[in-house]
């Protein structure tokens, strides 16, 4: 008889415990924030040559999207860097846009992620809200050549300044035979 | 979308765009009352002062793309690209020798075809008409486009409707007023646009502060500070040229030449190209400050109207509203007025009916303006994007026409076909150099084949020509008298 009120006993502790601990656990399910979504970029626009994007052009426009679109607004979170590692990033946009125009980037590899991010959140807490972050985008720049752009620049000072001798000189002459004429117009006939 | 919503509210885009259509067409018919001739409507009576004429070459050459190209410029080219946009207004002072011979040689002229004809002959004026209605078109249609856009997106009119209204606007006040209400409404534009840059530069250099800026730029976007960017340094000439090649030749400079007094129209191009020059950079200096402004740039053109709002609230979106808006209607307006007097007098009267009177020709010319403006309507409504990239092959070919015109003018011994040759062989080679090279390389070789063509036709083989040809009359076109029914008049 004792053994079997023991073993009720335990029977009912572990019940028990069952029941704290699911209660516990669901608390904190509740408590707990869904999961942002991912975002990637758009890239159908950019001259991709295996899977980067190669331009001579100093700025780019990216846009992106994300792959599931929740009911809230979103929004989104674009960082630079010089590493795929993303090591010190410059955070370039934070905002409900789904693109940006970056001007001005230096020649060489630059690599860009995007993510979706909690607006609620300020930049210096846990971003535990956060969506994964976008496989990174790399984007190599190479200017035209200097050589040829200064021979360009050089042919069109040449036709400039020919054409200001020209409009100028042809001016200052026009004025000269106008002068005259004006004068033996003027001359009483000989 | 990409999204950044309209900076106005749609109703107030609508209240905006109804006020000044009503002002613009009731001014249009105001103004069209002094018209009482042809010389009236087409060249405002050949006596326009110093204070239009400067206006009217002031707010022409300020189209919607300096006020949303040039930041653009900016955004693309840096430093160097803010300041090669300002180069066009080279072609203003370089051509205010030129309006200065061109009223002295042509007292009675009307048209830039009429000097090619009469100039250099008939294979010349085909190759120039076709050039010179290319580039007008497309300009026109370009302009109808950027402001059905701009419209969308500054206040979220439907791109249709605000196309649509723009246009109606300018042929209405342009039909009733011919170049009077164009020049008139022209100054009220140049007042206006100038305030309205000035207004907006000055509050934002005041609430950023140049090394703000400046380091802003150099830590985000170092290429636009580069002195030696590639990009820069070739649309810096090819620019300048492009620019210059539109002024020498198209009908909207000459009209303007025929129409002032004669000893104004050199100064009214100089002053017209100072007051023009720090515009695009005074707008290019707002697109660099973007980044300090804490703007997101989604589209480089809007790039102007989104940083008047940021500082300026409601009160910038309603002045950036005006500001594009007379850029836009300034040169819609020359170019209907233009574009209709060239294809008037060079393929009408010249081509079908040179025995027309005044009346006649100016109700053709009234068609005309009709007709122009429902052309660049039907092609503008489907909105085809890439039809405003169609304006820049227009560069090599009036890149082509520099040398020609200003040689013409001011050489007596120009070789007529080599000024052919010149217009044709430039606009090839520039067209293969805009489609193999870059749109940078268009304008520049264009008009250096066109300098040596010209150079070469005229060394090896000069022919002298009689000024006196150019001083065209057209009593053919005087109304016949009427007599009285109680004697002779």
């Amino acid at each position: 008889m004792r053994c079997f009120y023991y073993r009720f006993a335990d029977i009912k502790r572990s019940l028990l415990t069952c029941l704290l601990l699911a209660f516990g656990l669901s608390q904190m399910a509740g408590a707990a924030e869904p999961a942002r979504p991912e975002a990637a970029f758009r890239t159908n626009e950019l001259p991709m040559t295996d899977g980067r994007v190669e331009q001579v052009a100093s700025h780019l426009t990216l846009k992106w999207e994300a792959k599931e679109e929740p009911e809230d607004d979103l929004f989104f979170e674009l960082q630079q860097a010089e590493s795929p590692e993303f090591r010190d990033p410059l955070v370039r946009y934070r905002g409900p846009d789904r693109a940006s125009f970056l001007a001005g980037l230096p020649e060489g590899g630059h690599f860009f992620r995007v993510r979706t991010i909690d607006p609620a959140r300020d930049e210096d807490s846990p971003d535990g809200a956060a969506g994964p972050w976008s496989a990174p985008l790399e984007v190599v720049i190479e200017y035209q050549s200097l050589a040829f752009a200064v021979t360009l620049f050089g042919i069109g000072a040449v036709v400039f300044l020919a054409t200001l001798v020209l409009v100028v000189a042809g001016s200052i002459r026009a004025r000269r035979e106008e002068a005259l004429e004006e004068e033996s117009s003027d001359t009483p006939g000989r | 979308m990409d999204y950044q919503s309209a900076i106005l509210p749609q109703n107030i885009g609508f209240i905006l765009l109804g006020i000044f259509s009503v002002i613009w067409v009731y001014l249009g018919v105001l103004w069209g009352r002094k018209a009482k001739n042809l010389d009236g409507f087409m060249v405002a009576g050949r006596n326009v002062g110093l204070a239009l004429g400067a206006a009217t070459a002031m707010a022409t050459w300020v189209t919607s793309n300096t006020t949303m190209l040039a930041p653009q410029f900016a955004l693309e080219l840096g430093i160097w690209g803010m300041l090669a946009y300002s180069t066009a207004a080279f072609g203003l002072f370089f051509f205010a020798p030129m309006a200065r011979r061109i009223r002295r040689l042509m007292p009675a002229g009307y048209t830039s075809g009429d000097f090619m004809r009469l100039r250099f002959g008939r294979p010349s004026w085909v190759v120039f008409l076709v050039i010179s209605l290319f580039y007008s078109v497309t300009w026109m249609i370009s302009m109808g486009m950027a402001g059905g856009l701009f419209l969308l997106a500054i206040a979220g009119i439907p791109y249709e409707v605000g196309m649509t209204t723009i246009l109606l606007v300018c042929v209405l006040y342009t039909l009733f007023g011919g170049l009077y209400a164009v020049i008139g409404t022209d100054f009220i534009q140049s007042v206006l646009i100038l305030l309205g840059v000035v207004i907006v530069g000055a509050v934002i250099y005041s609430k950023i502060e140049f090394e703000t800026a400046y380091a802003t730029v150099a830590a985000e976007q170092p290429a636009l500070l580069m002195v030696l960017l590639p990009a820069a340094i070739m649309a810096f000439f090819n620019n300048m040229l492009f620019g210059m090649g539109e002024i020498f030749h198209n009908n909207v400079w000459w009209s303007r030449a025929f129409a002032m007094r004669r000893n104004v129209a050199g100064k009214a191009y100089v002053l017209g190209g100072l007051f023009w020059l720090p515009i695009p950079i005074a707008v290019g200096f707002i697109a660099l400050t973007s980044g300090a402004l804490g703007i997101n740039v989604i589209r480089p053109d809007m790039v102007g109207p989104i940083a008047a709002t940021q500082v300026l609230g409601f009160a910038g979106g309603i002045l950036v509203f005006i500001v594009i808006f007379c850029s836009l209607a300034s040169s819609i307006d020359s170019l209907l007025a233009a574009t209709s007097d060239l294809i008037t007098e060079d393929i009408y009267r010249k081509g079908f009916n040179p025995e027309a009177k005044e009346s006649t020709v100016r109700r053709a010319n009234q068609i005309i303006i009709i007709g122009l403006g429902f052309l660049t309507w039907l092609i503008c409504l489907p909105n085809i994007g890439t039809l405003a990239v169609v304006l820049f092959f227009a560069g090599p070919m009036v890149g082509s026409a520099i040398w020609p015109v200003a040689a013409g003018l001011f050489w007596k011994r120009t070789n007529p076909l080599g000024a052919c040759a010149a217009m044709v062989l430039g606009s090839g080679v520039g067209l293969v150099f805009y489609f193999q090279v870059g749109w940078y390389s268009g304008s520049l070789t264009g008009a250096a084949v066109s300098m040596i063509t010209v150079l070469v036709t005229t060394w090896l083989a000069p022919k002298d020509f009689d000024w006196k040809i150019l001083h065209e009359t057209h009593p053919e076109m005087k109304e016949p008298k009427k007599v009285n029914q109680g004697g002779v008049s």
